[in-house]
């Protein structure tokens, strides 16, 4: 195995972690509500898209992959807590804030704002969390979930207007 | 609030949420040492070679010699290579000219990758009989596990194909005969693995310098495995029997569509020999015998992982042979706990 190549996948993988890191982040810490938490599971998410890198396999789409990793990997985190059914968290769950630990204002904020998101039906409170965490075009959403892109929009405005009442802005 | 400002509200709040600097640099050095203790395996940049470019170059430089050879012994150089074991100078023979053009006739997808799968046993065979004989040094070790990895991979992809195009009862029955060969190679497929482990470096050293979680805290004794082993505990030893891994290998294809309950099949599979590690960690084997084992499980869950990418996306041909992939994966995992084990047993009572 050539160190060139080892190096030039090294680099390729590095710059997916530098491009994806807080996306990812924030989509964890926004579904598990803790920083250390999410940290984990971000680190271990791009351990296991090193294991596909090293193995000669080729992702092609590394951030939908990744999302992919990281929520299987959020589902198991429930599934050792145990404290939501398997059900809920089929349907892309959050686990309820825990006020309990120092959180800076943006954390204090952002875990606000779960709770109301977590107030939502699950057919807004995917497309809010596609649009807005993890940062899907309303194209790229009528993809995932296999609706058209109107859909997808209409879903969109209902739900921040949802949104909005439940934050009683 | 309008819309428009409340967009900017969410987005602006949602931005504010990263990594800090530091956070951010302290887990790309760790990412970066982990891709330098687990190296890449295979260099798919370099020039790709024709399988059949040794055939060619012998072909067209020496086409008149072979046919006279051919001639003079008929066939038999053919026969006798068809016996020849890595490292003999009749190997090339065996696989370079005899399995390719064997393959060159085959034409039917299935009978293609039955050809596969048999070329794989083959390599099993070889490198028992080089064990026999005291001659599996590291380098045939290395080479014949890559071709075994070669040939797996080929007939993964011939599955995919069988099961597209309707197949699905001929690739259930292929898929049978892969488990079956993993199950009489065991033995030496551990040995292959073991040889390939020990070229790598231990993946929980990265596991060890994480910072330790609630989680970890809660469980003193899972703080040194990988997240994804954490539900181990909540297993029975019962259910971590090998023959239960091994019953329920084959079990994606078993059924003609995906639903949720061959997810917890396979996942609970999974769990299982997380388990089963789990309580070998606790007899006390060694980390580093089990790091191969962590490293099957961890490369079983993304299989796992895109298996249910391929689920939702409604390409259930793809999810089977990705699941049963993690299958098997996971029951090579179980090959090496039961070797690990019966080496241990064996140390123990010397």
């Amino acid at each position: 195995m050539s160190r060139d190549y080892q190096k030039e996948i090294e680099a390729e993988f590095l710059k997916a972690y530098d491009d994806l890191a807080d996306t990812l982040f924030r989509h964890a810490y926004f579904k598990v509500g803790d920083r250390e938490k999410a940290k984990d599971l971000i680190q271990e998410t791009f351990m296991k898209i090193w294991t596909i890198f090293s193995s000669g396999e080729k992702i092609k789409n590394v951030k939908a992959y990744s999302f992919k990793i990281l929520n299987n990997m959020i589902i198991d985190y429930y599934r050792k807590k145990k404290e939501t059914s398997l059900e809920v968290l089929s349907e892309d769950g959050f686990d309820v804030p825990d006020d309990s630990h120092e959180v800076s204002i943006v954390e204090a904020e952002i875990n606000v704002l779960r709770k109301a998101v977590w107030q939502l039906e699950s057919q807004f409170r995917e497309v809010l969390t596609m649009r807005y965490i993890t940062g899907l075009s309303p194209k790229e959403i009528a993809e995932a979930i296999g609706e058209t892109e109107n859909n997808v929009s209409v879903r969109i405005n209902r739900g921040i207007k949802k949104l909005k009442e439940n934050l009683q802005i | 609030m309008k819309k428009d400002d409340f967009d900017f509200y969410i987005a602006d709040m949602i931005k504010a949420l990263s990594l800090k600097k530091e956070e951010k640099i302290d887990i790309r050095h760790r990412l970066k040492d982990f891709a330098q203790k687990n190296p890449v395996t295979r260099n798919t940049s370099t020039k790709i070679v024709s399988p059949y470019h040794g055939f060619s170059f012998y072909f067209t430089r020496y086409v008149s010699v072979f046919v006279l050879i051919l001639l003079v012994s008929g066939g038999g150089v053919s026969v006798v290579a068809q016996k020849s074991l890595p490292g003999d100078s009749l190997y090339l023979v065996k696989t370079r000219f005899n399995e390719e053009v064997r393959g060159l006739v085959i034409f039917n997808p299935e009978l293609k990758t039955l050809f596969e799968v048999e070329k794989a046993q083959e390599r099993l065979m070889e490198a028992r009989s080089l064990s026999q004989l005291g001659k599996l040094n590291p380098e045939l070790k290395k080479e014949i596990f890559e071709s075994f990895k070669n040939y797996e991979r080929k007939v993964d992809q011939g599955l995919i194909e069988l099961a597209r195009s309707g197949k699905l009862k001929e690739a259930i029955d292929i898929n049978d005969k892969v488990t079956d060969s993993l199950d009489d190679g065991g033995d030496i497929i551990s040995e292959l693995i073991k040889n390939e482990d020990k070229e790598k470096h231990n993946i929980s050293d990265l596991s060890r310098s994480k910072s330790k979680t609630t989680d970890s805290e809660d469980n003193p004794n899972e703080s040194d495995i990988s997240p994804v082993m954490f539900s181990a505990s909540s297993i029975s030893e019962e259910s971590a029997d090998s023959t239960s891994v091994m019953m329920v290998a084959s079990l994606p294809f078993s059924v003609a569509e995906p639903n949720d309950d061959v997810f917890n099949e396979v996942r609970s599979n999974i769990d299982n020999i997380v388990s089963l590690m789990a309580i070998k960690e606790k007899e006390g084997l060694s980390e580093n015998d089990l790091k191969k084992v962590k490293e099957a499980i961890i490369k079983a869950e993304s299989l796992f992982a895109s298996g249910l990418e391929k689920y939702h996306e409604g390409d259930y041909a793809e999810y089977a042979v990705l699941l049963s992939k993690a299958n098997r994966n996971v029951q090579k995992a179980n090959i090496l706990l039961v070797s690990y084990s019966s080496e241990k047993v064996k140390s123990d009572s010397e």
